[in-house]
């Protein structure tokens, strides 16, 4: 009788501890899904990071709102004033609108489509386009614009 | 007994044992936790150093150019530059900043690493004065001055270069392929974070107020194009500014809570604008005549130049005159 109550004991004593283990161990999941959290979060914006605030310390918790919410599409027109187009004659209307399609987003085809030689070429010149600081000077100054230039700031 | 005093031992380690696993688990969590904000801060916020910016931004322009074409009209280019260059001087940050022209009817502006701003032709034959041309451009030069592109692609963290820390190579090859074609597409699909677009226009607008321009240029610029009507060629026109910025209403509303900050006393140099920015630069027949055609020299006497009245003023379908040429005009029709 004494050794089935110590069976019972020893029993009981056991079955407290595998519980502890368990607790322990679904303590210790936030943390172990906190840290995959980055990975899960690409292709959010800084917006939605702080629109989630203090959500993000608890992952487990969602953000109140859907973060794409405030970014809904507006209607872009509105009024009766017409575009002018650069177009004047035939010769150039070829070179409209390459790359769009009639709602004017780029197709993905040229999204994806690498650039030639030639355009290297071309940003290549961009890149080393320099407006002489005399003219630069000069125009400021027939425009009655500021001469002074920003103080220069350390990196951010 | 003996037994009884071996279960209350057990016992007593088990409640310490599980006390002392707690605190362990909390610290560790709490480290772990920190040390997951410090790699997301540190993956955001490490800039690129300025030879990485000058690489992606160049090559990301090799594929802007790829998709819409260089527009080359030596004056035009000149003159973009020179608005760019008087408002870039206004921005802290030492980058050496390039203007140039898409070949394209759709009204747009695109920034890139690198101090790479792109303005269309299909904006700059909507804008209205020097000033409206300077907000514009000087809303690209904030988001270069503050690294709004490079925060996004290093947030979103899509290829390996974006994904490592403080790196300090360049990259290269496919690397620096894929990496300007995610450049690309964030600028031309992708809506910039709304915090980052309006303080685009803030800056912005102090950088144009501060160079001496009339401070409500952009904020005409966009009420002009929130008045354009949803026709087939407008949205084709227009689409591409909307996916990727917010409203222009909105902006508007917003630049107009800002304006009550600045005097109103800017250049807004409409005549100059037009002065540059003319139809006859516009058209690739005419550009084309004018290259070919051998230059008149503006002070022989008797030479006759074709011209065209543009924005008040006379514009030369050829050359230029020296300041101070006398002429007598002959209107044709």
């Amino acid at each position: 009788m004494k050794n089935a109550k110590t069976r019972l004991i020893v029993f009981s004593v056991t079955i407290f501890l595998m519980g502890t283990g368990s607790a322990l161990a679904i303590f210790q999941q936030p943390a172990g899904n906190q840290q995959s959290q980055p990975g899960q979060q690409q292709g959010q914006t800084d917006e939605q990071k702080k629109k989630q605030g203090k959500d993000n310390q608890d992952p487990n918790h969602p953000p109140a709102k859907p973060p794409n919410d405030d970014s809904k599409p507006a209607p872009l027109f509105g009024g009766t004033v017409n575009l002018k187009s650069s177009r004047q004659t035939k010769d150039s209307a070829s070179l409209g609108f390459n790359g769009v399609d009639p709602n004017g987003q780029v197709a993905k085809s040229f999204l994806t489509a690498s650039p030639t030689g030639a355009d290297a070429a071309k940003a290549q010149t961009v890149a080393s386009y320099k407006v002489d600081p005399a003219e630069l000077n000069k125009f400021i100054q027939d425009g009655s614009l500021n001469p002074n230039a920003a103080p220069q700031k350390s990196d951010n | 007994m003996r037994t009884l005093k071996f279960t209350f031992l057990l016992l007593v380690s088990g409640i310490v044992s599980y006390s002392a696993h707690a605190q362990l688990g909390d610290a560790i969590r709490k480290a772990q936790n920190n040390a997951s904000k410090a790699k997301r801060v540190a993956n955001i916020y490490t800039p690129w150093s300025a030879e990485q910016e000058r690489v992606i931004g160049e090559a990301s322009a090799a594929k802007l150019i790829n998709i819409f074409g260089l527009y080359e009209n030596q004056d035009m280019v000149k003159y973009v530059n020179l608005v760019g260059g008087t408002v870039a001087r206004q921005a802290g940050r030492n980058v050496p900043y390039h203007f140039a022209i898409l070949d394209t009817e759709v009204v747009t502006a695109v920034s890139l690493p690198g101090g790479f701003v792109f303005i269309t032709r299909g904006a700059l034959a909507n804008i209205h004065s020097e000033s409206e041309l300077a907000g514009t451009l000087a809303h690209e030069v904030a988001h270069i001055d503050r690294r709004h592109l490079e925060k996004e692609i290093r947030s979103q963290k899509a290829s390996q270069f974006a994904k490592e820390e403080t790196v300090s190579r360049i990259p290269q090859g496919a690397e620096l392929v894929n990496l300007s074609g995610e450049v690309i597409r964030n600028a031309l699909t992708l809506q910039v974070s709304r915090d980052k677009e309006t303080e685009a226009d803030q800056v912005g607008l102090d950088f144009s107020a501060k160079a001496g321009y009339d401070a409500a240029g952009l904020r005409n610029f966009l009420q002009f194009l929130s008045q354009v009507p949803a026709s087939g060629e407008n949205r084709k026109q227009l689409g591409l500014w909307g996916s990727t910025h917010p409203p222009f209403n909105e902006r508007v509303a917003t630049l107009n809570s800002l304006l009550a900050k600045y005097p109103n006393n800017g250049q807004l140099l409409q005549d100059r604008y037009s002065w540059y920015v003319n139809p006859l630069n516009f058209s690739k027949a005419i550009q084309a005549t004018a290259a070919a055609a051998p230059t008149r020299a503006p002070s022989a006497g008797g030479a006759e130049l074709d011209g065209i009245v543009s924005g008040g003023m006379i514009v030369l379908q050829s050359g230029r005159l020296a300041e101070g040429t006398k002429v007598k005009i002959r209107v044709v029709e």
